[in-house]
C-alpha cells in the first residue's frame, strides 16, 4: 500500500493532571491506519489504548492534553484545526461505537430522534422525509427489522444487542472513512457479539470503511484484525499483521499474552500466567516497562537502562525489544518462567 | 428437618427449583409470572467443579441468589451437606450459611475501600467470633499477601490482588461451597491465568466444591469438571466438560460454542 496512510500516529504523547506533576498515560505512540483494513489495538487497562484513540478523536478530558507528536487524518493535522473544522470531520468522516450502549444513548429520546440527530447536524440539505427514509435505510443496513416501529421507541425497550446496533447505524449515518469502536461487544453476550461482528463486517464492506477496533480480546482480533498494534504501559510494545503477531510474536509480551491465551485447555492442565503486575503510568519503570515481568531481560543492564525502540523484523513487522532477534529465534524462550502461582 | 439420602460427597444438591416472579400492572392489571427458574436440578460433590453457563438474563444469577437464600425459592429443594435449606429452622440455617460463601465479579467493588486488607479478611472471622490474628494471616498468606501488604488499603492493589482478598475473605470460615460468580472476568487477561491457578490449588487443598459462573466459555473449559448450559430458566445441558464441549447435544450449546472467536487467524469462518 503505497498511498497515503488514512490516519498517521507519530510519536503521540498524552499526559494527565495529577497532584504529584504530569503523568503520561500515552508515551511515543506510532501507528498508521490504512484504507479499507481493520486495525486493532490490543493491550490491557492502562495501557494507553482507550486514551490514544480519544486524542485522535479530540475527546480528551480537561485535566489531559497532547505534549507531543501529530496526528494526520488524511494529510491534515488535526491538532491545527479549528473546533468547528474539526466537528465537521467528527460524525462524518470519523466516527465513533463506543464500549456502552445503555450509557451512550439519551434515555429520554426516542431511537430514530438521535439517529436523526446525525441528520440534522450535518445534512442540513436533507428535508424531514428525506431524513426520516435515511434513518430507516440505516437501520434496515445494520438488521434492525419493523424500522418504522422501532425509531419510534426509547432506548429502554431495546436489548444491548439492539442498542449497539444503533450505535452503529448513527456511526455509519454518513458512510465514514473511518470508524473507531472502542470495545463495541464486551458488555454483551457471546452470541450477540457475533451478530455485531457480522454487522460491522457489512456495514465496512459497504461503505468502504476502515475501522480501529480497540479489544483486549484476542479471538475477536484473530479473526476480524488485519494489522495489530500490542500497546503495554502506554508504548508500543510490537505491531505486524495478524499473521506476524499470532504466528511470530516477537515481544516476549506479545508471547506472554498468546500463551495466557487458555484456548481448549482443561483442568489438568496449568493456565500460563505472566508473572507480577503491569505498572502503572506513574510507577513506570525506568528503561523498558515490561523489564521485571520479562524472561529476556532478566539481570540485563540494557533493560532497564533504555527504553526500547521499535526493531524491524520483516516489512511491516517491529517489537520495541532490544533482543527481539532473540526473541523470534525460540518462542519459549520469550516466556518467564513461571506457573503463575502467587505463594 | 430434612436430610438428605445423599452421598457423603455431596456438598450442593438441587431438586427441580422454580423461582417464579409475581408483577402487576397497574391496579387492575392481570398479574403476569416471570419464571426465572423454572425447574433446576443439579449437584456438586466434594473437590469438584461445576461450571455454569448462559446469556445475560437467562436465570444464572437468580438460581444463585435463590441458593443463597437472598431469594425464597417457589418450589424446590436445596440441599448443603444434607441440609434442607429450604425447610430448616431459621437458627439452624444461620449456622448452615457459613458452609458456603460468594466470590463476586468486581473486586474493585466488593471490597470497602476504608478497611485494611487485615481488616477485610478479619470481618468473616469477627462476625461469626471466630477472630485471630494468625488465622488471618494463614488465609492472606494462601494468596499470596504479606504480612506488610495486609496492613495496606485496597486502593493501592491491582484488580487481580484484590480478587485475591475477596477469595481469601470468602475462605475465612472454612466453606464447602464457594459460588464464583464471573471472578476473572472484570481482570486484564495476563491476570486472569493467576487466578484461575489459584482457585485451582485452593480447590486441591481443601477439596472445595466450585459453582463457577461465566460467561467466558474458555475459562469455563478450563476450570470445570462438569457444565450445565441455562436457557431461559432451564438447564438445557448438564455433562462432563469435555462431552459437552466436543460433542453439544442441545442447539442452544451449539450456537454459544460456534459463537466464541477462536484465537487462531488460520480459522477464520470464509467470507460470505
Amino acid at each position: 500500500m503505497a498511498q497515503q496512510p488514512l490516519l498517521k500516529v507519530e510519536d503521540l504523547v498524552v499526559e494527565f493532571d495529577s497532584t504529584s506533576g504530569p503523568v503520561r498515560a500515552v508515551d511515543g505512540v506510532s501507528f498508521e491506519v490504512h484504507e479499507e483494513e481493520v486495525f486493532c489495538i490490543v493491550g490491557e487497562s492502562g495501557s494507553g489504548k482507550s486514551v490514544t484513540m480519544l486524542a485522535v478523536m479530540g475527546l480528551l478530558p480537561e485535566n489531559a492534553r497532547i505534549a507531543g507528536g501529530s496526528i494526520t487524518f488524511r494529510g491534515r493535522d488535526m491538532a491545527s484545526l479549528t473546533v468547528s473544522e474539526l466537528n465537521a470531520i467528527r460524525g462524518r468522516d470519523v466516527a465513533m461505537v463506543f464500549q456502552d450502549p445503555m450509557t451512550s444513548l439519551n434515555p429520554v429520546r426516542r431511537v430514530g430522534w438521535q439517529i436523526d440527530e446525525m441528520l440534522r447536524i450535518h445534512r442540513k440539505d436533507l428535508s424531514r422525509t428525506q431524513r426520516a427514509d435515511r434513518v430507516h435505510e440505516l437501520l434496515r443496513s445494520v438488521g434492525v427489522a419493523d424500522v418504522e416501529e422501532k425509531a419510534r421507541a426509547f432506548p429502554h425497550q431495546w436489548s444491548g444487542g439492539m442498542r449497539q446496533r444503533a450505535m452503529i447505524a448513527m456511526a455509519m449515518a454518513h458512510s465514514p472513512a473511518l470508524l473507531v469502536a472502542d470495545e463495541p461487544t464486551t458488555a454483551l453476550d457471546v452470541t450477540v457479539q457475533a451478530e455485531i461482528m457480522k454487522v460491522l463486517a457489512e456495514v465496512r464492506r459497504e461503505n468502504r470503511t476502515s475501522m480501529i477496533l480497540i479489544t483486549h480480546d484476542l479471538g475477536l482480533v484473530a479473526q476480524v484484525a488485519d494489522r495489530i498494534v500490542v500497546m503495554y504501559s502506554g508504548r508500543v510494545a510490537e505491531q505486524g499483521d495478524v499473521f506476524d503477531i499470532f504466528d511470530r510474536p516477537s515481544h516476549p509480551y506479545t508471547a506472554g499474552l498468546l500463551a495466557s491465551v487458555l484456548g481448549e485447555s482443561s483442568k489438568a492442565d496449568r493456565a500460563y500466567a505472566i508473572p507480577g503486575n503491569p505498572p502503572s503510568p506513574q510507577n513506570r519503570p525506568p528503561g523498558c516497562a515490561f523489564s521485571a515481568r520479562c524472561a529476556l531481560a532478566q539481570g540485563r543492564d540494557m533493560c532497564t537502562g533504555s527504553v526500547p525502540v521499535p526493531v524491524q523484523l520483516a516489512t511491516g513487522h517491529s517489537a520495541a525489544c532490544h533482543f527481539a532477534h532473540e526473541a523470534t529465534a525460540s518462542n519459549s524462550a520469550l516466556l518467564a518462567v513461571s506457573d503463575g502461582s502467587v505463594r | 428437618m430434612t436430610i438428605s439420602t445423599a452421598r457423603p460427597d455431596e456438598v450442593l444438591r438441587l431438586e427441580d427449583v422454580h423461582m417464579h416472579f409475581t408483577s402487576r400492572r397497574g391496579p387492575f392489571g392481570k398479574p403476569k409470572t416471570v419464571k426465572a427458574v423454572d425447574g433446576v436440578s443439579l449437584h456438586i460433590d466434594r473437590g469438584e467443579t461445576l461450571g455454569l453457563v448462559g446469556e445475560s438474563g437467562c436465570g444464572k444469577s437468580t438460581l444463585v441468589r435463590t441458593i443463597l437464600g437472598l431469594h425464597t425459592a417457589t418450589s424446590g429443594r436445596i440441599y448443603l451437606d444434607g441440609w434442607d435449606l429450604l425447610r430448616m429452622p431459621k437458627p439452624e440455617r444461620r449456622r448452615a450459611r457459613p458452609r458456603m460463601q460468594v466470590v463476586f465479579q468486581d473486586p474493585y467493588t466488593a471490597l470497602d475501600p476504608r478497611m485494611t486488607i487485615h481488616d477485610l479478611v478479619a470481618e468473616p472471622l469477627r462476625i461469626n467470633g471466630r477472630y485471630s490474628g494468625a488465622r488471618v494471616d494463614e488465609l492472606l498468606d494462601q494468596v499470596g499477601f504479606t504480612r506488610e501488604m495486609a496492613k495496606r488499603k485496597p486502593a493501592e492493589f491491582s484488580g487481580g490482588q484484590r480478587q485475591r482478598v475477596g477469595i481469601a475473605r470468602s475462605l475465612a470460615l472454612n466453606p464447602d461451597l464457594l459460588i464464583l460468580d464471573e471472578p476473572v472476568s472484570a481482570l486484564d487477561v495476563s491476570i486472569q491465568a493467576q487466578v484461575i491457578n489459584l482457585l485451582g490449588d485452593l480447590q486441591k487443598e481443601h477439596r472445595l466444591a466450585y459453582l463457577f459462573i461465566a460467561h467466558d466459555l474458555s475459562v469455563v473449559r478450563h476450570l470445570s469438571d462438569r457444565v450445565a448450559v441455562m436457557y431461559a430458566g432451564k438447564l438445557v445441558e448438564e455433562g462432563a466438560v469435555d462431552d459437552v464441549f466436543d460433542r453439544p447435544q442441545h442447539v442452544y450449546t451449539r450456537t454459544l460454542l460456534a459463537a466464541v472467536p477462536r484465537p487462531d487467524p488460520h480459522l477464520r469462518p470464509a467470507l460470505t
